[in-house]
């Protein structure tokens, strides 16, 4: 795997090089993705939790489409483990907070 | 002459719109016209063409919604040709619609421009079309864990099936297949109609509601469906799909690989599965899945 916390070669053939559009879906990532973390940190509690999971599953889902591979594989860990005890997701917690800051300082040129 | 028309997704440009305008202190003229079903279906180009020779001389923006609302804005401009315009059009629509089984033919309201914001007209329709957008932007940051069956006032109903019956015909007329986008992300809903819109007619829902509404207006041809989503369940949607629609043509889109929702698809009757994340590959299998599922219905069902 490479190094790059996002491979944007599917997302491009997708936006077929529309730099106004890759722009805009970019701005949108980043603000979902705030917003997700944002309610996994609120939610960051023992057993099950809906909130975690749907939050863990949404930013998996959009990471997918960008191309953040690594990101979406955390999250997925945290989506499945949706009903782990507080220290468990809060480690899962850490790992997400810490790819997706990769990811976005990738972005950040292309804003 | 610079007009836009918005067909699709007409609610969601609207709101967008209507949020740009106030921002940048634009103050804005708008019609509201409330047309039934029918004559919607019947005469939305004959509507575009009359706006068209009555709003030649100004950057007006028609919007279509899916419920069957007309919105026109316009910038603000001199009260007495705004009104002599409405008038000549109102006189040439109902004269359009005369005969025409509706009751509820055409309403309209008209607004005044105001120096830093949008009239009254039409707040209660602005207002509940923000209200979608903030319920459904909630919901999308709260979806559920669990594959819920769609409630009660989810289903199709009676009106919803009358009307897919109504637009289903069109689809031999069609040049290229029209498509629906189920998914409730934006950021995989946009980069999915911007993948289609160049040579498709796009039609999105964020949800399960505005799924079977848009699936009743517009009888697409291929539907990608999220499973998880946050009014309902995917997998129920895709079974209501193929109940009324003989020719559904379902995909369905997860980021899960879970047998247990391939199994249930297939049950379904769903004509395709595809993980996350779209590729133009995945993309284009499905398009040709879809031509040949209809060269198969054409040979053998006719």
């Amino acid at each position: 795997m490479s190094d790059e916390p996002v491979d944007l070669t599917n997302f491009r053939e997708l936006t077929d090089g529309d730099e106004e559009m890759e722009r805009e879906l970019f701005q949108e990532f980043i603000s979902s993705a705030r917003e997700a973390i944002g309610t996994l940190e609120q939610n960051c509690q023992d057993g099950e939790n809906d909130m975690w999971r749907g939050a863990a599953h949404a930013l998996k889902g959009t990471s997918l489409s960008l191309g953040a591979e690594s990101l979406s594989q955390i999250c997925k860990e945290g989506q499945d483990g949706h009903a782990a005890k507080a220290g468990e997701k809060s480690r899962i917690l850490a790992e997400i907070k810490s790819e997706y800051e990769r990811v976005e300082t990738f972005l950040s040129p292309y804003l | 002459m610079n007009i836009r028309i918005v067909e699709r997704s007409a609610e969601h440009t609207l709101v967008t719109d209507l949020a740009r305008f106030r921002k940048n202190q634009r103050s804005q003229n708008v019609l509201h016209c409330r047309f039934s079903r029918v004559a919607l279906q019947l005469k939305a180009q004959g509507v575009t063409k009359l706006l068209t020779e009555h709003l030649t001389d100004m950057q007006a923006c028609i919007y279509f919604c899916a419920d069957g609302d007309l919105l026109i804005t316009w910038p603000g401009q001199a009260k007495e040709t705004m009104d002599s315009i409405i008038q000549s059009f109102t006189r040439r629509l109902l004269k359009q619609f005369e005969g025409s089984d509706n009751d509820d033919l055409f309403k309209y309201y008209e607004s005044r421009a105001h120096e830093n914001s949008l009239g009254e007209v039409c707040q209660d329709k602005i207002s509940s079309l923000e209200a979608i957008q903030e319920k459904n932007r909630l919901a999308a940051n709260t979806q559920c864990t669990e594959k819920k069956p769609i409630p009660a006032d989810l289903i199709f109903t009676q009106d919803h099936i009358a009307r897919f019956k109504e637009v289903q015909p069109k689809r031999k007329m069609r040049n290229e297949p029209e498509i629906l986008i189920v998914e409730d992300q934006l950021f995989t809903r946009k980069l999915l109609k911007h993948a289609f819109d160049k040579d498709h007619i796009v039609h999105v829902a964020p949800n399960a509601s505005e799924a079977l509404l848009l699936y009743s207006l517009f009888a697409p041809d291929i539907t990608f469906l999220d499973i998880e989503l946050p009014d309902g369940n995917g997998h129920s949607l895709a079974e209501q799909f193929t109940e009324i629609d003989k020719d559904a043509f379902i995909i369905m889109v997860t980021s899960n690989h879970y047998a247990s929702d391939v199994n249930r698809a297939k049950e379904n009757g769903v004509r395709g599965y595809v993980v996350k994340p779209f590729t133009i590959e995945k993309i284009l299998h499905s398009l040709d899945g879809y031509k040949a599922f209809k060269k198969w219905r054409a040979q053998n069902v006719g």
